[in-house]
């Protein structure tokens, strides 16, 4: 609406104005201050224990047993549990991986746990310092995870019988030995300079693809998450 | 064989060449050398259990297969696993009652005589990296002391932990961290749960015939598998049990398991 702004009666103004009141104001009151509740005594600062570095793994006796142990690429095995898929599976192994922490923080080798976080649920792991097994069940299959970060070395003769071109010759370009056999399938790999082994028992082996066919096998071995011991990771 | 262990074997073949058993078959050949520990060194150099007779390592002997013929004992010191004797490893695919065997039935008198086979590298589609063929069997099939399911006692060849029990497999993941897989065992009358520790010796079930929807023979189906390396390659894989076997049954026989 355009036009001049309505005009009011000017009776009231301009207004009145009124004498100042010389009467004295009391002064003004004082309150006290607000009783606020003593600020909380902070605790002392707690005192951590110094950092606790898990020790390096003793050097195995080779006289014991004759194993040695196996270089594990730990540079390569953080970069691995750093990479944005692997953080995302770690997500779904969260509470297992908790749940065995002290037991994965015992390991001298990276642990790998399968990525479907389904298959956790009623798994079990046994640690040995430097390997370790996972075994669980899952809908008629049974399922073992081993790794190891030290092996016993094949002699002069034991390996003049393998075929031609010796131990390396059975490993195929991809690193993953599949080995069906009378129990199940089998898989055995290297990674980060451990080695390990995924075995699979169905207990209907001729028809349960999981251990008819190599593809679940792969599969799993291609989606296994990295969990690191505290202090390689 | 461990390098470690090589000299000390070496020294015992050359001072007692006694030592070798007797063994049936035309090629003769070294005898499983034992490379146990010293504890058990003199029970392996005593005089040969009478009776008892095998065959080479890797003998092709009704195995279909060519075998791993060299003497290394992968298992120094390990228990038979089987608890008494006698026992008879030999085929099951190619002894009497097997598919491809001279016929008869799985009872018949030559599957429970000396002398033993190896059939690691029995001629199978297995892939089994020792093997000479690159495939093989696997494991050591053996046929307990008579023809009668559920009544000998299987037990563990080392000390260490029961980490599985599947549908027809018991593996113990021992304490060196060596896997042993006894299949065909009585499962619904197991001595073992999962998670169990068990020493060297302890029973753990059966030996049977279980094998899923169809039974086998009755014999216990035994698998070692152990991380290996060589020439900066290592795997996790199965290694032949037979020399060890021999070796824990010589000293099983001599009464010092």
């Amino acid at each position: 609406v355009s036009g001049p702004p309505p005009r009011y009666p000017s009776r009231a103004w301009p207004p009145r104005r009124y004498p100042l009141s010389r009467q004295a104001f009391p002064p003004p009151r004082r309150y006290p201050p607000p009783a606020w509740p003593p600020p909380p005594a902070f605790p002392p600062p707690r005192r951590y224990p110094p950092p606790t570095f898990r020790p390096a793994p003793p050097p195995p006796d080779p006289a014991a047993d004759g194993a040695v142990p196996l270089p594990i690429d730990w540079p390569a095995a953080r970069r691995a549990a750093r990479a944005p898929d692997n953080q995302m599976r770690l997500s779904g192994a969260a509470v297992f991986a908790a749940a065995n922490r002290g037991d994965i923080d015992s390991l001298y080798l990276p642990l790998l746990l399968p990525g479907d976080p389904g298959l956790l649920a009623g798994a079990r792991l046994f640690v040995h310092g430097d390997f370790f097994t996972l075994s669980l069940t899952d809908r008629g299959m049974s399922l073992v995870l081993t790794g190891h970060a030290r092996a016993f070395p094949v002699s002069d003769g034991a390996a003049g019988q393998s075929p031609a071109g010796g131990l390396a010759a059975a490993i195929p370009a991809d690193g993953v030995v599949i080995e069906p056999g009378e129990a199940g399938l089998d898989a055995d790999f290297s990674r980060f300079g451990a080695v390990y082994g995924v075995s699979l028992q169905c207990e209907d082996l001729d028809q349960d693809p999981r251990c008819r066919d190599e593809g679940y096998i792969r599969g799993l071995i291609s989606g296994l998450t990295v969990v690191l011991p505290a202090g390689e990771g | 064989m461990r390098p470690s262990a090589i000299a000390p074997i070496v020294a015992l073949l050359a001072l007692a060449p006694g030592l070798a058993l007797a063994q049936a078959g035309p090629a003769p050949a070294a005898p499983p050398a034992s490379a146990a520990p010293a504890s058990s060194a003199p029970a392996s150099a005593a005089p040969p259990p009478a009776g008892f007779a095998y065959d080479p390592p890797g003998s092709a002997h009704a195995t279909g297969g060519k075998g791993f013929s060299d003497v290394s004992v992968f298992v120094p010191g390990m228990r038979f696993p089987i608890e008494q004797p006698k026992a008879f490893a030999n085929s099951q695919v190619w002894g009497h009652g097997g598919s491809s065997g001279p016929g008869g039935g799985q009872c018949d008198a030559q599957n429970y005589a000396y002398p033993w086979h190896d059939n690691f590298c029995e001629a199978r589609a297995y892939k089994t990296p020792m093997c000479p063929a690159g495939n093989g069997h696997q494991g050591q099939d053996i046929r307990p002391s008579s023809c009668v399911k559920a009544h000998w006692l299987a037990v563990a060849a080392e000390a260490g932990r029961i980490t599985q029990i599947g549908s027809y497999t018991v593996y113990l993941t021992a304490d060196d961290g060596r896997m042993f897989r006894y299949l065909h065992l009585q499962m619904d009358q197991l001595k073992v749960r999962i998670g169990d520790r068990v020493e060297r010796g302890q029973p753990i079930g059966y030996v049977s015939n279980n094998f899923g929807k169809t039974p086998t023979t009755i014999h216990l189906h035994f698998e070692v598998k152990e991380p290996v390396t060589r020439d900066g390659k290592s795997l996790f894989t199965f290694v032949p049990p037979y020399s060890s076997l021999v070796d824990a049954y010589q000293r099983l026989l001599a009464g010092a398991p």
